[in-house]
């Protein structure tokens, strides 16, 4: 009866932070606007202007849920304030590139110290569920990893947030899938974690959906990604995540193969805008290949359909995470 | 076959082949060393270990790439 109680309780607290997620945006993209902090969307005919470093509401929104959820249930404050402290190292690296831009070796070096906080919390556990194995005693190998994990989680995340509502839709079909995954594997407690992010990433998304309002930056694209990576660890799910994240790290090894460490800015854009308003890619010889120009590569389409295509992918490798499971 | 369709199949290949090489990787290279002891030869073999496992990893990737890049010329080449 009190555990139902204390659900309930926390599902209010849920929609709590809904709408005052809600109300932050609303504000803070009107004061944004205000101080010219803007972006333009280069995939809309005229480039409007568009309200950047939207990950500072996000980040705000999910510490307020994380302390909503440690309110109810204390036996999660450890677990909680480690990935308060994962997202806030993030979010500090990600504002500094949008401040002034970090060099494309800068950025993956310093998102290593992501997992700082994870490693020197007694929440981490060395010890990772593989199919056909079980868990396994990863004891020296796990923790020297976990810094190139964080790295990739964080920068693949990054790298992905081109379209219009692409980096949070993606990153809430991934979240569900793992959510999933641990309440199969008995963690039921431990799959309310997953539900702070999920809130402030849905509240986001409706504001960085086609036609976007609000752009994440580099603040809300890393720190998503270093939340996703920190969760997926601290409930060890990593395989899963990892199946999950196929098209995430397929982006990332792309860019990364055919151009180089460079900054985001400074890649020859794979893609331009057609009189039609669609997205076609680059007739260009050397330009990168990337999950878009693939998605794009026979055929022009518009922003949303694009999303939808790349979301339906990232379905499809999270139910193939989910599937791990039973392996 | 559509460009958004056969990534669907590389996903598929990705995953099935992370399958086949965690097994692998498992039943083969991590009992290397099981019967050393102490700190640093254990800490020797995990390094070897992750060598080896490193090596397998870059050589799988770098079919992926190939092969994903051959299909995205072809693509862009009919167009």
């Amino acid at each position: 009866m009190l555990e139902i109680l204390h659900v309930l309780f926390f599902c209010f607290l849920l929609i709590l932070q809904f709408f005052l997620s809600n109300k932050l945006f609303q504000r803070y993209i009107e004061r944004v606007k205000r101080r010219k902090i803007v972006g333009l969307d280069v995939h809309k005919t005229g480039k409007p202007e568009v309200a950047e470093v939207g990950g500072v509401p996000l980040i705000i929104s999910y510490i307020l849920g994380l302390i909503f959820l440690c309110a109810i249930y204390p036996s999660e404050i450890p677990k909680s304030f480690t990935l308060i402290a994962v997202a806030i190292t993030a979010a500090v690296i990600g504002l500094i590139d949008d401040l002034s831009v970090l060099g494309g070796r800068e950025k993956p070096l310093l998102a290593t110290l992501c997992a700082l906080p994870l490693l020197f919390s007694p929440v981490f556990v060395p010890r990772v569920r593989l199919p056909f194995i079980g868990y396994t005693r990863l004891f020296i190998v796990y923790p020297l990893l976990l810094l190139p994990i964080f790295s990739v989680g964080a920068n693949a995340v990054n790298q992905l947030d081109v379209l219009n509502g692409l980096m949070p839709s993606a990153s809430l079909i991934i979240l569900f899938s793992l959510m999933v995954s641990k309440l199969i594997l008995g963690g039921v407690a431990d799959s309310l974690l997953f539900l702070p992010i999920i809130v402030a990433l849905l509240v986001y998304l409706r504001y960085n959906w086609f036609p976007s309002k609000i752009f994440g930056g580099d603040t809300g694209s890393l720190a998503t990604g270093a939340i996703l990576t920190g969760l997926a660890v601290i409930n060890k799910v990593e395989f899963q995540f990892l199946i999950a994240f196929i098209p995430f790290i397929m982006n990332g090894f792309y860019i990364i193969s055919s151009s180089g460490f460079k900054e985001k800015s400074k890649v020859r854009r794979p893609t331009f805008l057609t009189n039609e308003g669609k997205i076609s890619v680059s007739k260009d010889r050397d330009i990168p290949m990337t999950l878009v120009s693939l998605v794009v590569s026979d055929t022009p389409l518009f922003e949303p359909q694009i999303v939808k295509r790349i979301d339906s992918l990232i379905l499809f490798s999270s139910a193939l995470g989910v599937l791990s499971i039973f392996l | 076959m559509k460009a958004w369709v056969s990534l669907f199949f590389i996903v598929l290949y990705v995953w099935l082949s992370l399958l086949l090489g965690v097994y692998f990787l498992y039943m083969y290279i991590v009992p290397l060393g099981s019967n050393a002891k102490g700190y640093f030869p254990l800490l020797i073999y995990s390094l070897i270990k992750l060598l080896m496992a490193g090596g397998v990893f870059v050589l799988w990737l770098s079919t992926w790439y190939y092969v994903t890049k051959r299909f995205f010329e072809k693509k862009r080449k009919r167009r």
